[in-house]
């Protein structure tokens, strides 16, 4: 602001003076009714910045609140947009579903002629592919399905299968500050689409290695950065490692710079994957290592002492990184690394594929390996970066995934059927049947037979126990062997060949007893059959069971797809179970649905807070940079009036003088 | 003692009369010229004689015309002519600033970053979008556009700042010429006389030279015995006499300041620390810290730091082929912190995913980087060689000095990700802008011939939007890079800095100004001309001189009846 008043000098005057003092009146007059003017005519108290600099701060930030929130109601617009999308899809693909469940419930009472089978069959195909369409809906070219893959058209046959082809990933959209809200359901979600993953259920336990990142350490935790102190009591070194970014720039900093009475301290890094802390002339002494300040770098290390004393070499305990794509074979196992030349097998519906992972050296090695092998698999690492998981993206066929000669898939822990796999998870959750009293006998190569109880058996190993151990099996020339599939999954049963001229040599049996479906859950006897007799090897005897353990997708098109099987093979008990697939699967739906739902009204929540926020800001703003009307023009008059008067005294001040007198 | 003698003293009187109304005539005339300082006349009585036991005065004598001028106040206005006049360099410089940046409109810079970041909020929205994708890229050009043509406007402002310093010599050399040719015209005429104020017009059009003299630099200026003023600025005289030295503009080459007016003679610069001048040498160079350049320059450059870092750790829809690094790397075979170090890279490590559609297998390369103060740290050349053993890629060094990373086949893609070392922004890799300045700030031209290169996802080549969230994050909601703010954090402290200077300045200009109006005033009633001061002067004179004329009519009356005795 102009300021319109400069002090009287007393004493003397002089014409030119107050005519400059006049003038100045004027002016200054004048500059404030421009301003005003301005004022007015932009409707702004504040024209430029500097002129309220506070103010302005604030207007500038209101200014950018009010951008952000309108950028975020777009956001949100947007993402209603696509959800509704998503939403009139999944109604369409639950009243689907829900016919098709009430079709399976006709269908189990109406499979007497081949002509209703085909009826029903063909029903069914139609529902498929209408449920396909669905899945396969675009909104605004983006398939609504597919996850973050929105180019990608995510599922379609695969031969009789329905394969996946999109991701799991949700599209995230910023709704507020800080605030993000997912813009799809992805099909996984919705639909079923992939399996559950097929987790490692053994420690994979990788070893550190010099390259191994500090950050990576600790599960993931990393090393905080800071300094440690060495110490024998009498010197101490400190060595700042915050510069470190891996452990091999730890052993840089510290190897060759710490010296304690006259000796080298030596940082080494084992194959185990543990640091060691010694002298490097390998003689006894102290060495204490410490913390240093607030820092925990050496606690993070595993090489902080606790004791006066500590024996040398300080180890310090695993360093335990995370599972990375990058982690080496030989790194796992605590640096013994595993025998990864036979690879594994993964059979997914009738086909087999065998993982060949021989030059593998890297956790990614092995997951190209998969993806190679041409099976419906995706591979990757757990989100806490302990183990991997396999899942199948193929729909409408079982898979398993086992061994092919060697141990590798047991070693990753991998292997969906193994010796410690419950009884009760057979058979796609509903467990072998088991009864009191015996179930099977087995037949010896000499032709004796022995009853096997199978009753309180837990787990594969239980079953594999009651055989192995039976009191009758005790002979090591009759011995009959249970033992999981050396490829595959399922279990073998197997004898050396009588000697020559032992009495009846004939190959090993197995018989299910008094109707008993043990042995066809477990694999061991074909469904249907009630004996199964071994085959003959130069070696042995042996009969080789099929895994009665699959796996599968849980979803819409798994359950249709075994629904349709089941009408075709006129199977009343996988029909039934077809039935309570599409009751998971629309239960599944349903919740989508009602997370959807509140997804919406979570949306509808969020416009509605940025729309009041921003009417707030917008009268916030209109306080500081907005011009009062009222008083502007009340202080326009007044000014006016000053103006006016100005220019009168200025006028008679001019006009007067004494030459007017004399 | 005689009647003659009577009309004698009388006449002295008569015509002192006549002086006096012709400087009351001079006044009257000048009442309204700028500059003109009033004039008096000094009488004395004429020295008596004695004549018997008494004295008898001879009447009145002329001393002088002087000028009325209270010197210690024009000292003090000069000086605050100084400071006002560098104050308003100021000001009308930033007058400019404030325009250019153009804050609370809605074609604001600030709003220009806010459309930026909701083009990767809307990439997030329509990941599959390529129209949205280009948006992007405009939003990015139009932050680098208006980055540079601010610099324009900046540098063409410093380049008129810069050839008004020549101009403002050349009024500094006629000034101090002027003044010392008045000087010497002032000495030759008055001669040493006692009133020292004998050559009225020329000590008018000394005050003046020296008045716009100050406007231009601090000078200091004292009168000497001899009716000559002597004129310094810090404390090396500039005007001696009738001597001056002279002023050059000496371009200076490696020097922020770029010009700087000497001394001719000696070569040595004058200590100015005022005036308009000063004000020029600030406005002549924006780039000084604190100054306008130098702040959009550090606004682009964390625009540059920050949106690159994120943008090279992320992936775009397809993979590279081929990538050229933006930056010139010298000392390949040294560590980064040696041979570069200007360069902001950490210990850390950086991913490198090679796709090879033909076996549809990947490979994930970890390349550590170590800068830890040790001769063995990594050197450019060893990240280049790491790259070359990849099976796929091969990585060289362009002529300039850029690292080039092409693939060998059109099958094999490449990636990055994870650069927890900032080596990829800091080479140019994988980056969204080019350029370290406000100047040179611009959209990396790749980009705009292959948008799917904008990497925006953060979980592998495709449409993931991980990455676009976190950049729209950067600039609108903070960022680990900039301490927990926002670019747009980080653009509103700049101007909130630059708003509350140029307040400050106003304010300073503004008291200033007051105050220099207050000397003026007070100056003027003291040397102004007052009309009615003047009327009243020439009532007296009319009246001495009525009075005297009666003195000689009686005396001559008083002679007749003399004469009539005879």
């Amino acid at each position: 602001m102009f300021s319109s008043f400069y002090p009287v000098v007393a004493g003397r005057t002089s014409d030119i003076q107050s005519n400059l003092r006049s003038l100045f009146q004027v002016q200054t007059s004048k500059a404030g009714i421009n301003r005003l003017q301005d004022q007015l005519t932009t409707g702004r108290k504040i024209l430029t910045p500097s002129e309220d600099p506070t103010s302005s701060i604030r207007i500038m930030q209101f200014q950018r609140e009010q951008e952000f929130r309108t950028q975020a109601i777009t956001n949100l617009n947007s993402s209603t947009s696509f959800l509704n999308g998503t939403e009139s899809s999944l109604s369409d693909i639950q009243s689907i579903v829900n016919d098709m469940r009430g079709l399976t419930v006709s269908a189990a009472s109406n499979l007497n002629s081949p002509s209703e089978r085909d009826a029903i069959v063909s029903e069914v195909d139609s529902s498929i592919n209408r449920l396909l369409a669905s899945a396969n809906s675009k909104f605004q070219d983006r398939y609504l399905f597919s996850g973050s893959s929105v180019s990608t058209s995510p599922v379609a046959y695969h031969r009789t299968a329905i394969r996946f082809y999109g991701d799991e990933k949700s599209l995230l959209t910023v709704a507020d500050s800080g605030q993000t809200i997912a813009s799809n359901v992805t099909g996984q979600r919705a639909l079923g689409v992939q399996s559950a993953g097929v987790v490692s259920t053994v420690d994979l336990a990788p070893a550190a290695i010099p390259s191994t990142r500090l950050d990576d350490l600790n599960g993931g935790s990393g090393v905080s950065p800071g300094a440690i102190s060495f110490t024998d009591g009498n010197e101490k070194v400190t060595i700042d490692l915050a510069a470190a970014g891996n452990l091999n720039d730890v052993l840089s900093l510290v190897n060759g710079q710490v010296k304690l009475g006259g000796r080298d301290v030596q940082l080494s890094l084992q194959t185990n994957g543990t640091l060691s802390v010694q002298y490097a002339d390998g003689l006894p002494g102290v060495i204490r290592i410490d913390n240093v300040g607030a820092g925990y770098t050496a606690t993070d290390l595993g090489i902080a002492t606790t004791v006066a004393s500590p024996g040398l070499p300080i180890v310090s305990p695993s360093l335990d990184p995370i599972l990375k794509l990058t982690t080496k074979l030989s790194q796992l196992n605590d640096g013994a690394g595993f025998d990864a030349t036979q690879g594994f097998r993964i059979t997914q519906g009738d086909r087999s594929y065998t993982v060949v992972v021989g030059t593998a050296q890297t956790v990614e090695d092995i997951f190209n390996a998969i993806r190679k092998s041409g099976a419906a698999m995706t591979a990757d690492i757990t989100a806490d970066g302990r183990s991997i998981q396999i899942r199948s993206t193929e729909s409408g066929t079982d898979f398993s995934i086992g061994e092919n000669g060697g141990l590798l898939a047991t070693r990753l822990g991998i292997r969906t059927q193994t010796a410690n796999t419950r009884l009760d998870q057979f058979n796609y959750g509903r467990g072998v049947r088991v009864a009191d009293g015996s179930e099977i006998n087995i037949r010896k190569n000499d032709g004796s037979i022995f009853s096997v109880d199978l009753s309180g058996s837990v787990t594969v190993q239980d079953v594999m126990d009651r055989i192995n151990n039976n009191v009758a099996n005790a002979d090591a020339s009759t011995k009959v062997t249970a033992q999981l599939n050396a490829v595959g999954n399922g279990l073998t049963i197997s004898s050396v060949l009588p000697a020559l001229g032992a009495p009846n040599p004939q190959p090993i049996a197995i018989t299910a007893l008094q109707g008993s479906q043990t042995a066809w859950d477990l694999g061991l006897i074909p469904v249907g059959q009630s004996t199964v007799v071994g085959t003959v090897t130069a070696t042995d005897s042996r009969i080789v069971g099929v895994d009665g353990n699959p796996q599968e997708v849980r979803g819409i098109f798994n359950s249709m797809l075994r629904f349709r099987d089941a009408v075709q093979t006129g199977d009343s008990g996988a029909i039934a179970r077809a039935s309570d697939l599409l009751d998971q699967d629309l239960e599944r739906i349903g919740t989508s649905r009602s997370s959807l739902g509140v997804s919406l009204l979570q949306i509808d929540d969020l416009n509605r807070n940025h729309e009041d926020r921003f009417n707030d800001l917008k009268a916030s703003e209109s306080k500081y940079l907005d011009a009062d009307l009222a008083s502007t023009i009340t202080e326009l008059n007044g000014r006016q009036i000053a103006y006016e008067a100005g220019l009168k005294l200025l006028a008679d001040n001019n006009r007067l003088n004494l030459f007017n007198y004399i | 003692m005689s009647l003659f003698s009577a009309v004698q003293s009388a006449a002295s009187a008569l015509s002192v009369s006549q002086l006096g109304l012709q400087v009351v005539g001079n006044n009257i005339a000048n009442a309204n010229t700028p500059g003109y300082i009033r004039q008096q006349l000094v009488q004395a009585p004429a020295i008596g004689y004695r004549q018997g036991d008494v004295i008898i005065g001879q009447g009145v004598r002329p001393v002088g015309v002087q000028q009325v001028v209270n010197e210690l106040v024009l000292e003090r206005l000069r000086s605050s002519n100084s400071d006002l006049g560098y104050q308003e360099q100021l000001e009308a410089e930033n007058v400019q600033v404030e325009s250019w940046l153009n804050e609370l409109t809605d074609r604001d810079f600030s709003s220009m970053l806010n459309r930026f970041a909701g083009s990767f909020q809307e990439i997030a929205n329509q990941p599959g979008s390529e129209a949205i994708r280009v948006l992007a890229l405009q939003r990015g050009q139009e932050i680098s556009n208006q980055l540079q043509s601010l610099t324009q406007s900046v540098q063409a402002s410093a380049t008129r700042s810069k050839q008004d310093l020549f101009a403002s010599t050349d009024d500094l050399n006629r000034l101090t010429r002027t003044v010392a040719q008045l000087n010497q015209r002032i000495v030759e005429i008055e001669g040493g006389s006692l009133l020292n104020s004998d050559a009225v017009g020329l000590r008018d059009e000394r005050i003046k030279a020296l008045g716009e003299l100050s406007t231009l630099v601090n000078i200091t200026s004292r009168e000497q015995t001899d009716g000559s003023v002597s004129v310094f600025i810090g404390g090396d005289y500039v005007v001696a006499g009738s001597i001056t030295r002279q002023f050059k503009a000496q371009v200076l080459a490696n020097d922020p300041r770029g010009i700087e007016i000497q001394f001719q003679d000696t070569g040595s610069a004058v200590p100015i620390t005022g005036g308009r001048i000063k004000g020029l040498y600030e406005t002549a160079t924006p780039n000084r810290p604190g100054g306008i350049q130098n702040k959009l320059d550090s606004l682009a450059q964390d625009i540059i730091r920050v949106v690159n870092r994120i943008h090279s750790q992320g992936q775009g829809t397809a993979g590279l082929r081929k990538v050229t690094g933006e930056v010139n790397l010298i000392n390949r075979g040294l560590p980064f912190e040696q041979g570069n170090s200007s360069l902001d890279i950490d210990s850390g490590s950086f991913t490198i995913t090679v796709t090879d559609a033909r076996t549809s297998t990947t490979q994930t390369v970890e390349i550590p980087v170590s800068q830890i103060g040790l001769s063995t740290d990594t050197t450019p050349d060893q990240i280049a060689s790491q790259i070359n053993a990849i099976s796929g890629l091969s990585a060289s060094w362009s002529s300039d000095g850029r690292l080039q990373i092409a693939s060998d086949s059109e099958a094999i893609r490449f990636s990055f990700s994870n650069d927890t070392s900032g080596v990829l922004s800091a080479m140019g890799i994988n980056t969204f802008f080019r350029g370290n300045s406000a100047g040179d700030i611009a959209v990396r031209p790749t980009l705009f011939s292959d948008p799917s290169q904008i990497a925006t996802s953060l979980g592998g080549v495709g449409n993931g939007t991980g990455n676009a969230l976190a950049l729209s994050d950067a600039i609108t909601s903070g960022s680990s890079l900039l301490d927990g703010r926002s670019l747009s954090d980080v653009y509103q402290r700049m101007v909130s800095d630059t708003n509350r200077t140029i307040n400050e300045q106003k304010g300073i200009a503004d008291g200033l100004r007051n105050f220099a109006q207050t000397l003026e005033s007070q100056h003027l009633s003291v040397s102004g001309v007052n009309l009615d001061e003047e009327a009243v002067k020439m009532i007296s004179y009319q009246r001495a001189f009525q009075a005297t004329s009666k003195v000689i009519s009686t005396a001559a009356e008083m002679i007749q009846t003399l004469i009539d005795m005879v």
